[in-house]
């Protein structure tokens, strides 16, 4: 009898996480947006190249790559498209269990880090950061969502090298 | 009752059989496309791509053997294909959608873009394919052909890309090639660094 109730919720709340992928799946359709994804395929063969490394620090870099399932980021300069983009974000924070990692904010920018927790201290299984504010003189909401057996201490190095927007965010995350 | 599970066997037997057939494939779309004459097509074989690698280790070299061509299939618009440009944009991007297609990175909007993905296992990749699209110059498609390339070979035929050491003839293809080669640049960036992190930590 337990185990039928487990299964019907199961199957119940299955599609409210799928959903969340998907909520911004969309955005990546529309003209005024800015996408980038990368795929584990990608993070597996970057991850072959210097796999001889004997440098423990690159090692660390390199399990990082390894681990990593998906980064993707939506930006637009688009204001109403902007504030779409933040009610999704906030509905995938509530509904998907996700813990205010850290917020700050500054002269033109809004910076808020949201986490799920990972498989030990200091890891996270997702990160998703919400960016609002002005660039270059134009207003400019960014969405960004890593997902994998994310080390939060390397993450920022890889966002560094990878040129996604909010990586100098990210560093102050530790 | 026996009767309705061999109709019902065949019926799924034939549309099993008829969705293999049907899958359009870049093959076909390329066959299907290369004579008609909004289209422009490139057979590269990988000595011009790659240029004069003599310099490199006799080891690199055999990397980059294995990459065997690359097949570029451009519709560069020129103000009168607009219409045909629309329709078959969404067919290769449809194309390209398939599973089979690993996808690597995406990246820019619907207005312009790129995408990298390949055909084959990690280890041992049959199929580069690059696809740039943008919507004041056309698309690209470009499948980079070869027997279990590995990563090595295809970073090496991206950077050489990214260098302007293609000498390709063609005047309107360069706008295109500009466009991938520039979209690829942050990527090999990070990957030079990485190198030159790794270079200098064995010189140490």
């Amino acid at each position: 009898m337990k185990k039928s109730i487990i299964l019907v919720l199961a199957i119940m709340l299955a599609p409210i996480f799928s959903n969340a992928q998907s909520k911004f799946e969309r955005y990546e359709k529309m003209r005024d947006v800015n996408a980038m994804v990368i795929t584990s395929n990608m993070f597996k063969l970057l991850a072959e190249i210097d796999l001889d490394s004997d440098d423990p620090e690159m090692q660390q870099y390199i399990n990082l790559i390894e681990n990593l399932k998906d980064i993707k980021v939506i930006s637009t300069e688009n204001t109403s498209i902007g504030a779409e983009m933040k009610k999704d974000f906030d509905s995938h924070i509530n509904s998907g269990s996700l813990e205010k990692l850290m917020s700050f904010k500054d002269d033109n920018k809004n910076v808020q880090f949201y986490s799920k927790p990972g498989s030990k201290k200091n890891f996270v299984s997702q990160l998703m950061m919400l960016m609002q504010g002005r660039e270059d003189g134009k207003p400019i909401t960014v969405v960004l969502s890593i997902t994998g057996d994310i080390d939060l201490k390397e993450v920022s190095k890889l966002a560094k090298d990878l040129e996604v927007p909010g990586a100098e965010e990210l560093e102050k995350v530790n | 009752m026996k009767k309705k599970i061999n109709i019902i066997g065949i019926l799924v037997l034939i549309l099993g059989l008829a969705s293999c057939t049907s899958e359009p494939s870049l093959q076909s779309y390329y066959v299907d496309h290369q004579d008609n004459k909004n289209f422009m097509v490139l057979d590269v074989p990988a000595s011009l791509i790659v240029g004069d690698n003599s310099q490199l280790p006799a080891k690199d070299q055999e990397v980059l053997k294995s990459v065997k061509k690359a097949v570029v299939l451009a519709l560069p618009l020129n103000g009168e294909n607009e219409e045909f440009y629309k329709e078959e944009r969404v067919t290769i991007e449809q194309i390209l959608e398939n599973e089979k297609y690993n996808l690597l990175m995406r990246m820019g909007s619907s207005k312009s873009g790129v995408r990298i993905s390949y055909l084959g296992d990690e280890d041992s990749i049959d199929e580069i394919v690059i696809y740039g699209n943008d919507e004041e110059k056309g698309f690209a498609v470009a499948r980079v052909l070869g027997d279990d390339m590995n990563i090595g070979a295809i970073l090496k035929l991206a950077k050489s890309i990214g260098n302007g050491d293609v000498n390709v003839n063609v005047n309107s293809l360069e706008p295109l090639m500009d466009m991938l080669g520039e979209k690829n640049d942050s990527l090999e960036m990070k990957i030079n660094k990485q190198r030159q992190v790794k270079n200098r930590d064995s010189l140490k």
